[in-house]
């Protein structure tokens, strides 16, 4: 119970830091250039408070551009003028929230999945192996995520032209959003972040006393390393969720450019009012801090119950 | 003889030989001419830009005919300079807020209203941050002159690292006065400033390093990722055929690598070579960064055995 209070206590505070965030172009600038003011972002952090506070009256901006031809054209001439419309937020924006959150969380299970998966096989792989295996996961983890989205666009592109299969849709396009590409670039680089992480953990891990003793009744590798290296490991691995939910949100951000998803960071870049912005971080980061929590309660629970 | 020589100091001569060679070539060559297109007599055929790689174009050239080796090795000067700049502000900052407010970043409060900055990543922050400033279109020009779009970039980028690695500091010089011999210190009637400085310090002075190299590729990356969204370090240049404001061209000032990565992005199905070549040098500065780092972290390890 004290736990889950402490939770809801942490969860307030990162509703209230991310309204702090959101709410700071305003100390920068006003409308006529660079500006600071601190009374103005107290002003603006409180306008966004009282909207926050009932989210019908939220609203969004839909920029458009719009050809406007002269009625008597003596030459042909158009421009196109920049057009602002306001609707309101919420039917609106469940379905791309619900996009930009599938494919965060598909890719944080994936990754957590493929991560244990590869760590369970490196270490039934001779040392050796496994030594080789943590070296080349170093290197690839200081490659740049982008590295890896050029690769794997260039790669199904050419596997397009020699072979004309398409294994998966590279960009989005009107029709049909692409999904599945997204999700594995999204889960290339924490995949390798927690791999690195496990064999490291393991490592230490194996020098216990109580894997020893297992050794000695004389229970199998594998069955050492299933039930008692890869259940302790998680725990400290769990530590490290945090952080790898700040690399798949980040790498997201540029995804969203690079794949032209129709996803949720458009929509935070363009002109919005700061309570949208800060309703919409909300509906992202939320669903991701209440995951990571029950990740944690769930190996905890598992402990609790193993030990008992 | 070979594990002798340390994986930093190799690191530390490939970077300055980097930042040398940046410096000087473009003071001693001036920039090749841009050449509409190439006919060869012999085969009587007509090239025109992008050229591939030759003798000529050591990287070959972009769309517009400009040389690719020229501006990697002109940008290179650029991309150190304004990822150091921003680690060293980071680092200063965060190392004097760190130790001042030591307290207050322990704070079960306060640090839970820093992770905003743990869930939202920073580049979202400095774009949201600077967005009513730079995303201006090609008809409204920018309102900031040079310097000052330089100076508040650098500001934002600092600023939105500050917290994070205060609170890191600031937990490393706590977990660092839990030891046993700091406890006597105080009993013996030692100020916490004589603490920090004869006690902490000294332990904490070399996991700075390790942490301003993390820091100088997590730079890197934000900055690639700022470019991805056209915002380019030392401002960008809009130019546009088009009335729509889809087709306009965003290119960088100052031929800085990251900014080079975005321009380029177009023609990654075209001819990838071009994009491609940014992105290759980019790498190898974030795996050079990194490797010393890591080098680093091992000389402490071994240093906390002793």
């Amino acid at each position: 119970m004290r736990n889950f209070i402490l939770d809801l206590q942490q969860l307030f505070l990162l509703s209230i830091s991310i309204i702090l965030i959101a709410a700071v172009p305003s100390f920068i600038a006003d409308q006529n250039g660079i500006n600071f003011s601190i009374s103005r972002y107290g002003e603006s952090v409180l306008e966004v408070l009282t909207t926050l506070i009932r989210p019908d009256s939220l609203t969004l901006y839909i920029h458009s551009q719009n050809m406007i031809l002269e009625p008597m054209p003596v030459n042909i001439s158009y421009e196109f003028v920049n057009e602002i419309y306001e609707i309101p937020l919420f039917p609106e924006i469940w379905n791309i929230v619900i996009y930009t959150l599938g494919l965060l969380l598909i890719s944080f299970s994936a990754a957590f999945v493929m991560a244990l998966f590869l760590g369970w096989v490196a270490e039934l792989l001779p040392a050796s192996f496994k030594k080789t295996a943590l070296h080349i996961s170093e290197l690839l983890e200081a490659l740049p995520d982008l590295f890896f989205v050029f690769c794997i666009q260039l790669a199904v592109v050419w596997i397009y032209k020699k072979t004309g299969f398409l294994a998966a849709n590279p960009f989005t396009s009107s029709r049909e959003p692409s999904f599945f590409l997204p999700v594995i670039t999204l889960s290339i680089v924490p995949t390798i972040y927690l791999f690195r992480m496990q064999l490291t953990l393991s490592q230490t891990e194996m020098e216990k006393d109580y894997i020893t003793f297992a050794r000695s009744k004389g229970l199998g590798h594998s069955q050492i390393i299933f039930h008692h290296l890869l259940k302790n490991t998680l725990r400290e691995l769990s530590i490290h969720l945090p952080f790898m939910m700040l690399l798949l949100f980040s790498q997201m951000i540029i995804l969203e450019y690079l794949f032209n998803l129709n996803g949720i960071i458009q929509i935070l870049l363009s002109e919005q009012p700061a309570e949208t912005r800060a309703m919409l971080l909300m509906l992202i980061t939320i669903p991701l801090f209440a995951v990571i929590k029950g990740v944690k309660l769930f190996i905890k629970k598992e402990r609790v119950l193993n030990a008992a | 003889m070979l594990r002798k020589i340390n994986a930093f100091y190799v690191g530390i001569v490939m970077l300055t030989s980097i930042l040398f060679i940046s410096i000087v070539i473009p003071n001693l060559m001036p920039e090749p001419a841009i050449e509409q297109f190439r006919y060869h007599f012999d085969q009587k055929s007509l090239e025109i830009p992008p050229f591939s790689p030759s003798s000529d174009n050591w990287f070959g050239t972009d769309r517009n005919g400009k040389d690719l080796f020229y501006a990697i090795m002109d940008g290179a000067k650029y991309t150190i300079f304004f990822a150091l700049v921003i680690t060293f502000g980071r680092m200063l900052l965060s190392f004097i807020g760190g130790l001042v407010f030591k307290r207050l970043f322990l704070n079960n409060w306060v640090s839970g209203l820093l992770q905003g900055f743990q869930f939202v990543p920073q580049s979202l922050i400095v774009l949201l941050v600077l967005s009513p400033l730079y995303f201006y279109e090609l008809r409204t020009d920018s309102f900031l002159s040079y310097t000052e779009t330089l100076v508040i970039q650098l500001v934002v980028l600092i600023a939105a690292g500050i917290f994070p690695l205060a609170k890191i500091i600031a937990e490393t010089a706590d977990s660092l006065s839990q030891n046993d011999y700091v406890t006597c210190a105080k009993h013996m009637g030692s100020s916490s400033l004589q603490i920090t400085i004869r006690h902490v310090l000294p332990h904490l002075w070399p996991r700075l390093f390790v942490l301003s190299g993390r820091q100088f590729s997590q730079v890197l990356t934000l900055m690639l990722h700022l470019a991805i969204y056209h915002l380019f370090i030392g401002g960008v240049k809009i130019t546009s055929g088009q009335v729509h404001d889809q087709f306009n061209n965003y290119s960088t000032v100052s031929n800085e690598w990251t900014g080079l990565i975005s321009m380029y992005h177009r023609e990654l199905m075209l001819e990838p070579f071009v994009v491609m070549i940014p992105v290759v040098a980019y790498t190898l500065l974030i795996l050079c960064v990194n490797i010393m780092t890591k080098s680093l972290e091992k000389s402490l390890d071994k240093q906390a055995i002793y």
